[in-house]
């Protein structure tokens, strides 16, 4: 794991609603504190409106991968908004952080959460509470390492 | 998408069967027409919204409302009718008008007899079937956080009219963005 030390690696994983409704939070790494956690989390939803409500500059084009939202102490804080307004957050240890490698994995939990909010049994606007959303999101974060 | 490579089909007719044992089914099941009329609406809007969730990944987020409502007539018109609105007419105040001249369920329809004879009853028979497509807009619009009420008008059989009225969001709440409806909901507080 010594070589592994200077890479960063995925914390948390949250998806939130677009009315700032935490729809689902899972704590991909040992010990760390599930409530800081939350914290770190909430802390961030802001920075999405506001980077939502910039205008984007001439030329370039809105994006839905928001990249570093901020760094939270130890942790670096990483953001994907949907079309939908729903909100991917990623937190990750304080470390090298590989960008496009982050940006796919946004992109396939994008994809994951698609699968989750289509399964009949799930309520609009409420938790996602899925073995085989978590089993999925689990194994992104353990293939991303 | 995960894999945009693997394009799932779907053979058009089982859907056009589908839809057409819905609202036969509806109908059956519940004593008045606004109640069946009411589910089939409720039906659509869900299916709108997890259509819309699923088929906007790869597009880059919508800049206000004009923009959810074009994507509405070209792409999503194009996934679920296999065209594209026909005509759009907005008075640039939240009403839009969505014209098909050829809406893919209506087509197979032709009036009953007693229709045939009374105008007025050959349209509301035809309407029926425009409840659940009015659904899915609204389901649709609702993904993008745009709150509407979406009537339907049928005149002349397969052609349709769609009239979606933007809720405006409480003026005095927040800055009244004048396209920012879709975005518009800065943070409330949790």
């Amino acid at each position: 794991m010594a070589a592994a030390d200077a890479r960063a690696q995925a914390v948390c994983v949250a998806v939130v609603s677009r009315a700032n409704r935490p729809l689902f939070v899972c704590r991909v790494a040992e010990g760390v504190d599930e409530l800081r956690l939350h914290h770190v989390v909430h802390s961030c939803l802001d920075i999405f409106d506001e980077r939502r409500a910039a205008p984007t500059p001439p030329g370039a084009q809105a994006d839905a991968y928001l990249g570093l939202l901020q760094p939270a102490v130890d942790f670096r804080v990483y953001g994907y908004v949907t079309n939908t307004a729903t909100k991917l957050v990623v937190v990750m240890s304080d470390g090298d952080v590989r960008e496009l490698e982050l940006r796919q994995l946004l992109r396939r939990l994008h994809g994951l959460v698609i699968h989750a909010v289509s399964n009949p049994f799930y309520v609009a606007g409420t938790p996602i509470v899925s073995t085989k959303f978590e089993a999925g999101v689990r194994q992104l974060v353990a293939s991303a390492r | 998408m995960a894999s945009p490579a693997v394009q799932r089909e779907v053979a058009a007719t089982t859907l056009d069967f589908l839809l057409i044992e819905l609202v036969a089914q509806l109908a059956a099941a519940h004593s008045t027409a606004s109640t069946s009329q009411l589910k089939l609406e409720a039906i659509g809007f869900s299916v709108g919204q997890k259509l819309a969730e699923r088929q906007t990944t790869a597009r880059t987020p919508f800049a206000d409302t004009l923009d959810a409502i074009k994507y509405v007539c070209k792409e999503f018109w194009m996934d679920t009718f296999l065209k594209q609105v026909d005509n759009l007419r907005t008075n640039h105040r939240g009403v839009f008008v969505l014209t098909d001249n050829r809406v893919r369920w209506l087509a197979t329809l032709s009036p009953s007899a007693r229709a045939a004879r009374d105008g007025a009853h050959a349209r509301s028979e035809a309407l029926v079937f425009a409840h659940f497509p009015c659904g899915l807009i609204r389901g649709a619009l609702a993904a993008f956080g745009i709150e509407a009420s979406v009537s339907a008008e049928v005149s002349a059989l397969p052609a349709c009219q769609f009239t979606v009225k933007v809720v405006q969001p409480a003026a005095g709440a927040s800055t009244v963005a004048a396209a920012g409806v879709a975005h518009g909901r800065a943070g409330a507080p949790p």
